[in-house]
């Protein structure tokens, strides 16, 4: 039922001139962004022609509540608070509010406290956080002791408390631009204090013009690391780890050696206790057995990482244009072997064609060229 | 036997040295301007040649050679006297304190010959350069590297120091480089090497001076080398060996500070106290006041204790053959640096407003006492220093001990002996100290002891508790190191008390309030750092400091919310 207001007004906004230069955003820069206001521009005015063409006596407005909250997701405005309200409105005002101490004590028009329910539920599960005018709404229409509004006011303060929680915090929208969605992940990912973040411009290849972006996390200590590993051992490009900012997928790539096992040594209770006292300080000889090499934050049994990137396809020559552009910084990587072993995400796996119903030739461990 | 405060040997050695002492300290009151000095930010040429004359330069220099050859207390006793100008007191430091100390301590008989002349009549400076831009306290990581030639009678050295003493005027250095060296197994390392390198050698470059916060007189700045050649004969003791030399050198100046931070502060309290006598407020003199009476009581015991712990340290370096007391000299200089500048800055408050301005002296006492925390061993390197050498010591008795302890079951009979033992937790007098002592200092004696034996009762837990690690625990160390500081200014302030007392001195019942006071309050430190230390992690805060530093370095800075915050929602 909502599909079809929805639809409506999208034919008006592309017929009617005057509606084209309304929804034209110009303060909007990116396309996407445009795209996004566009559809919650005519979310709104579906709500509002509803309204407009049902007037008072709107029939079975709990079923186009539900429509609305199911269409929302795709129409990702399921973030947007401006949108929930909108569908609170449609809600009659004062009609609804119990008068005796019957109606109190038993769920009043339960179907559509139901149904306020469940819009409060889901604005809780997308993680949008009411204000105080959702709170004015619910009394206006239900009064001030029921079931939507004991829910919204656990929402609100249990969201408002744990707002701030997670230490990995992430903007309410995320951005759009690629480049800046990885420099996110990377800076989230990103263990050690000193950790710079670059983000280079590549071109594919000598004739095209457009640039690919790599954002790359290095620090200090890894290129230490870098400098003092030995020509013999190779470095491995391990890669198509997925990392989540919220619902959005990047693919990061990660350089990594094998770690010394001899680091992860600690000297048993016998040798211990043979040693007890036996200080050896940074007072009394030049290399100590104090300062004996404990493993750096890097250093993990499984192996060392001595770089993390993530990059606008994730392919191989991007990976190969990677490793140029952190040569600059690091001119050993010249030197020593680097062995790419990628696993392609589980997006661009397995494709299964119709005809003699074979995979098609994509194993784990070669590049995919795509 | 530590209780019995040394003393020199006979009443004309302390007239001699009252007689060196006299026309140094005219000289420094009439022709020494401290505060052009501290304008300009330089000595002029002229009073260098001045203090040389003075044979100032030479104070430990043998006679041999052309210097005063002052023992241990001579030069603390000068110290008191040079301590009147800052920056002269610094570059005196930095020329014979460390800067030819290592040719006095560790050179041969021709590198004296060649050196120590010239350089005790002053028309030599010397400089002491083991500091770069990458390696301060951990002197072990230097860069400057010293390459053996192919004939094997050179060294070329590169590399470059920052903040060496003296480094635009001196034209003797004792530098540490790298050295590669072979041991008998046949591995090579990169081991320090001191070497005496002349500015006539060549590729020696000086910065221009720095711009100092105090002791902007004295010459700091940086030194390259570029290829300078250093014959092998100028290698300081044995190639590989520069290390113990270093040390050696730093921790045989140290104790030195105690006297010239007393002289110092001696002439501030006698400044503000003229103040405080004169001036009137509220219808009352200062000095009636109690808030001023504190001040000045912290001054003087202050005082008293860095005297006291410096004279003993320097008596004891004259009375045994080679004496190790560097733990002693660097409670000493912890104790008088931290002391110098709180007093330095209760001085400057007894004048108020007119402390703050730079007609006063006070400002620039202060400004000069801040480096005394810093250089020659930072204050935190030296706590830990005290706390591990105390730690090494108490950690050899204890080792079988100890072993016992960590390993309860494999003993059963001798770990219920020692609960016994342990079970009484009061410390009982064993040591009677007080018949060491004039009669009227037996509670401080008590006091003494009884703290003695609760310090080690703290070294018995933290070992027990951290066994090898416990050199990782510097919340613990500095509170140990804080527990030994304290004790042993208590030692040096009731020995001189008592030998005051038994010998008549002037004044000596004063002395005796001096102690008792000093020792009141350093019970109640010793309390408080006892208590934090037996009471473990959870209780004693160290737990959230570490919470607190570790959410600071995460948030690159203050962490906390503004307190206008609010949320949009």
């Amino acid at each position: 039922m909502f599909q079809e207001y929805y639809t409506a007004v999208l034919t008006e906004v592309h017929s009617n001139e005057r509606l084209k230069a309304v929804t034209n955003f110009q303060h909007l820069s990116d396309p996407i962004l445009k795209e996004r206001a566009l559809k919650k521009w005519i979310f709104i005015e579906a709500v509002n022609a509803y309204l407009a063409k049902n007037g008072e006596n709107r029939r079975g407005y709990v079923e186009f509540i539900y429509d609305a909250l199911e269409q929302m997701k795709p129409l990702e405005v399921h973030r947007d608070l401006d949108c929930y309200k909108a569908l609170i409105s449609i809600f009659p005002k004062g009609m609804m509010i119990p008068q005796n101490v019957w109606q109190h004590a038993f769920s009043h028009y339960p179907k559509q406290q139901d149904c306020m329910v469940e819009i409060l539920e889901q604005l809780e599960h997308f993680g949008v956080i009411p204000d105080t005018k959702v709170q004015d709404a619910i009394e206006e229409i239900f009064g001030t002791m029921n079931n939507p509004m004991r829910k919204y006011r656990r929402i609100y303060y249990m969201t408002r408390k744990f707002q701030n929680r997670n230490p990995y915090k992430l903007p309410y929208d995320l951005p759009v631009d690629p480049i800046q969605l990885a420099v996110l992940a990377l800076r989230k990912m990103a263990v050690d204090l000193e950790n710079e973040l670059k983000v280079w411009k590549v071109s594919r290849d000598e004739n095209s013009k457009e640039k690919l972006f790599i954002a790359s996390a290095q620090s200090p200590l890894q290129r230490e690391m870098i400098h003092t590993h030995p020509e013999s051992k190779p470095i491995y490009v391990e890669g198509g780890y997925r990392v989540w900012l919220r619902d959005i997928p990047q693919t990061y790539f990660v350089m990594r050696t094998d770690t010394d096992p001899s680091i992860f040594v600690r000297p048993t209770e016998e040798e211990e206790l043979e040693n007890l006292f036996d200080f050896d300080t940074i007072f009394d000889s030049e290399k100590p057995k104090q300062l004996a090499l404990k493993p750096n934050v890097h250093q993990q049994e499984e192996g060392t990482i001595l770089g993390m990137c993530i990059t606008e396809t994730s392919c191989k020559d991007s990976l190969i244009s990677w490793i140029r552009c952190l040569q600059e910084a690091n001119p050993r990587l010249e030197s020593i072997p680097i062995v790419f072993s990628l696993a392609t995400p589980s997006k661009q796996a397995l494709v299964l064609r119709s005809e003699g119903m074979q995979p098609s030739q994509q194993s784990t461990n070669s590049p995919d060229p795509s | 036997e530590m209780l019995l405060f040394p003393e020199l040997d006979k009443y004309e050695d302390v007239e001699h040295l009252n007689e060196l002492i006299a026309p140094v300290e005219r000289f420094f009151t009439e022709n020494v301007d401290s505060q052009s000095i501290d304008i300009e930010g330089e000595i002029p040429k002229e009073l260098i040649r001045q203090l040389g004359e003075l044979g100032l330069f030479g104070q430990q220099i043998p006679h041999e050679y052309g210097g005063l050859e002052l023992d241990a207390t001579g030069y603390a006793r000068m110290a008191e006297v040079t301590a009147m100008d800052a920056s002269v007191a610094v570059t005196f430091a930095g020329h014979q304190a460390i800067g030819l100390k290592g040719i006095l301590i560790a050179g041969t008989r021709e590198q004296k010959e060649k050196y120590l002349p010239k350089l005790a009549t002053g028309e030599q400076l010397a400089a002491f350069c083991l500091t770069e831009p990458s390696s301060g306290s951990d002197a072990a990581s230097i860069q400057t590297r010293a390459t053996l030639s192919e004939d094997g009678k050179t060294f070329h050295l590169n590399g470059g120091k920052i903040w060496i003493t003296n480094g635009g005027i001196a034209d003797v250095f004792t530098v540490f480089a790298k050295t590669e060296v072979t041991d008998e197994q046949g591995n090579r390392e990169d081991k320090m090497t001191a070497f005496i390198v002349e500015r006539a050698f060549g590729g020696i470059t000086s910065g221009k001076p720095e711009d100092k916060l105090g002791i902007r007189g004295s010459n700091t700045c940086e030194v390259h080398f570029d290829n300078t050649p250093v014959p092998i004969e100028n290698v300081l003791g044995e190639v590989g060996g520069g290390f113990k030399i270093a040390m050696n050198i730093l921790n045989s100046g140290r104790f030195s500070m105690g006297s010239s931070g007393a002289g110092m502060l001696k002439k501030l309290i006698g400044f503000a106290a003229e103040h405080a006598i004169s001036r009137t407020q509220f219808k009352e003199k200062l000095m009636n006041f109690g808030l001023i009476q504190e001040k000045f009581s912290t001054m003087a015991v202050t005082t008293y204790a860095m005297e006291s712990m410096a004279y003993l340290t320097a008596l004891n370096l004259d009375s045994y053959v080679e004496p190790d007391l560097s733990v002693e000299a660097a409670i000493v200089k912890v104790f008088s640096s931290e002391g110098c500048w709180n007093c330095a800055s209760e001085s400057l408050q007894v004048l108020g407003g007119l402390g703050y301005m730079k007609t006063y002296p006070y400002e620039r006492y202060l400004r000069d006492a801040r480096i005394l925390m810093i250089f020659e061993g930072t204050n935190e390197i030296l706590r830990l220093f005290i706390a591990m050498n105390c730690l090494k010591y108490a950690g050899k008795e204890l080792k079988e001990f100890q072993k016992l302890l960590r390993n309860p079951l494999k003993n059963p009979s001798a770990m219920f002996l020692f609960m016994r033992k342990m079970s009484s937790r009061k410390p009982k007098k064993v040591m009677h100290l007080n018949e060491e002592l004039h009669p009227t200092l037996q509670h401080e004696a008590w006091m003494l002891e009884q703290w003695t034996q609760y310090l080690e009762k703290a070294v018995q837990k933290l070992l027990r508790q951290y066994g090898n690690s416990i050199i990782d625990e510097q919340f613990h160390l500095k509170r140990l190191a804080d527990m030994a500081i304290d004790l042993y200014a208590m030692t040096a302030c009731i020995g001189r008390t008592s030998r005051s007392l038994c010998m008549g001195l002037k004044n000596n019942d004063h002395e005796k309030t001096m102690t008792q006071l000093f020792c009141k309050e350093a019970v109640h430190r010793l309390e408080n750092n006892f208590e934090a230390i037996m009471s473990g992690d959870q209780s004693n805060g160290d737990d959230l400091r570490r919470q607190i530093a570790e959410k600071v370095f995460t948030e690159h800075g203050y962490a906390a919310s503004h307190p206008l915050t609010k949320n949009k929602f």
